[in-house]
């Protein structure tokens, strides 16, 4: 049975910028950690055993996939598992964008309306 | 500073103790990593964001643990719910009902269908209602099974799609063979025998297949050990075949609901004996027996019924004496009992060592 999107929707804030961070590629947990910092403009800032409870929670929901770091090495003292978006991931990302872009439309022409 | 930073990473390495084993050894090492490199990251900014990370760390842990010890919980009562509710003792009355529920489900058929006929209410209203909970109950068994790696009781469930792949393949093997003759066999018996080899030989390959599934995917695995320490547990997935095998030799009788129910009660009693039966040789035996005495009854009900002219009379034999009618029936058994002792043939197969040791016991 395929799994609808919007049922996981809305996203909360630090999972949206999780999924977004993953959206470029596979990524070691720091890495993630530093992305959703630097996307957030450093408003969502994750500890490490908040970023793992998110990060089992997206592996239970099946939105992330958690890879080996064989065929790619992260390098001296950095993670050897990487994270990488699912293809049920994607499209729930892309359906949270596109729910958010309904509701700036909406706040944005209710405002004109206003004359704010 | 050196030396903090040491106290802190083995600090943070005892907090990891909290969370839950099996998570602790599946992300502990992650989380220590990711840990430090934010920690040494952060000491190159100041004191204040090292202390603004270590308390970040130190407010969000004992939630996280909290949650870790609550999935855990959570992952380990739906495994256990699932398994003990499937998990049946071997030779137990669950096990035994689990195992006959195909022959029971198929031989109440004729019943329903009979009431059904009875009861003028709405046309094919009980038969539709009794196919959708069949089916129901038959891929929901199938799921359980499969998930279970293949129980014991799970092997006539295995058998039951067997002679509609086998008849699959006999009709590909004849539109693919243009000009399709059988052999000119004067004798009506032996050229019946070559047809219903065509027929049902597919179930010998489709036996290896599955043993061979059982070997190359890692997950059936213990269904291959389960084989190779009893034998007999193909010769029971072959018994699974019968009930679909016996609506077959029906067609084109009318009123066979009486003999369809004793066939399948007869072999639902077989099962039940040979769950509750440790030799392997008397196990085979009574497959055997309610296989021969299943399709005896078959064949007493396919002379009877054509006897009192209740026989499609479009079928090409209604000319002919009664004992025609019921060779089929008799050859396809003949068949059915030769192709019920190729386990044997795999018994007989060099077993690895390292199974022999592992004594995996057989059970459901």
């Amino acid at each position: 049975m395929p799994v609808e999107p919007l049922s996981y929707l809305p996203l909360t804030e630090p999972t949206f910028y999780i999924l977004l961070s993953l959206a470029s590629g596979r990524k070691h947990g720091y890495a993630i950690l530093k992305d959703v910092k630097d996307l957030s403009g450093e408003r969502v800032n994750l500890s490490t055993s908040t970023l793992y409870t998110a990060v089992g929670r997206l592996l239970d929901q099946d939105l992330i996939e958690r890879l080996d770091g064989d065929d790619d090495d992260p390098g001296p003292g950095l993670p050897r598992k990487s994270y990488a978006l699912t293809e049920l991931g994607r499209r729930v990302l892309e359906a949270e964008m596109v729910r958010l872009q309904g509701m700036v439309k909406e706040a944005r022409l209710r405002l004109r309306e206003d004359g704010v | 500073m050196k030396s903090d930073l040491q106290f802190l990473h083995r600090f943070y390495s005892l907090l990891l103790n909290l969370y839950p084993g099996t998570y602790r050894e599946e992300y502990g090492e992650e989380l220590q990593t990711v840990f430090i490199l934010s920690i040494d990251d952060a000491t190159k900014t100041g004191k204040f964001e090292t202390a603004k990370v270590v308390l970040g760390e130190l407010i969000s842990l004992p939630m996280a643990v909290f949650f870790e010890h609550l999935r855990e919980r959570r992952k380990a009562k739906m495994i256990k719910n699932f398994n003990s509710r499937f998990d049946f003792a071997p030779g137990s009355r669950k096990e035994v009902l689990a195992a006959v529920a195909p022959f029971l489900l198929f031989g109440a058929i004729p019943i329903l269908v009979g009431l059904s006929g009875r009861l003028n209410t709405r046309p094919y209203f009980l038969e539709e209602l009794l196919s959708m909970f069949m089916l129901a109950s038959m891929i929901s068994l199938l799921t359980v099974g499969f998930f279970r790696s293949i129980p014991r009781w799970f092997m006539p469930y295995l058998g039951l799609p067997l002679p509609i792949l086998s008849l699959y393949i006999f009709n590909g093997l004849v539109d693919e063979w243009d000009g399709y003759s059988l052999p000119d066999l004067s004798s009506r018996f032996l050229r019946g025998f070559v047809q219903d080899g065509l027929l049902w030989g597919p179930l010998i390959p489709l036996i290896l297949l599955l043993v061979v599934f059982s070997v190359i995917i890692p997950r059936f695995r213990p269904f291959y050990r389960q084989l190779r320490n009893d034998w007999t547990l193909l010769s029971f997935i072959l018994y699974g075949a019968a009930p679909v095998m016996a609506l077959v030799w029906f067609e084109g009788y009318i009123n066979y609901g009486p003999f369809v129910v004793l066939m399948f009660l007869i072999l639902a009693a077989g099962g039940w004996l040979y769950l509750r039966n440790d030799v392997p040789w008397r196990k085979f035996l009574i497959l055997i027996g309610g296989m021969t005495l299943s399709m005896l009854t078959a064949a007493v009900g396919q002379a009877v019924l054509y006897e009192s002219s209740q026989y499609n009379s479009r079928r090409p034999y209604t000319n002919l004496p009664w004992w025609n009618t019921v060779d089929q029936t008799v050859i396809a058994w003949m068949w059915l009992v030769l192709i019920m002792f190729l386990p044997l043939v795999i018994n007989l197969l060099p077993r690895p060592r390292s199974s022999l040791q592992a004594g995996e016991p057989v059970s459901g």
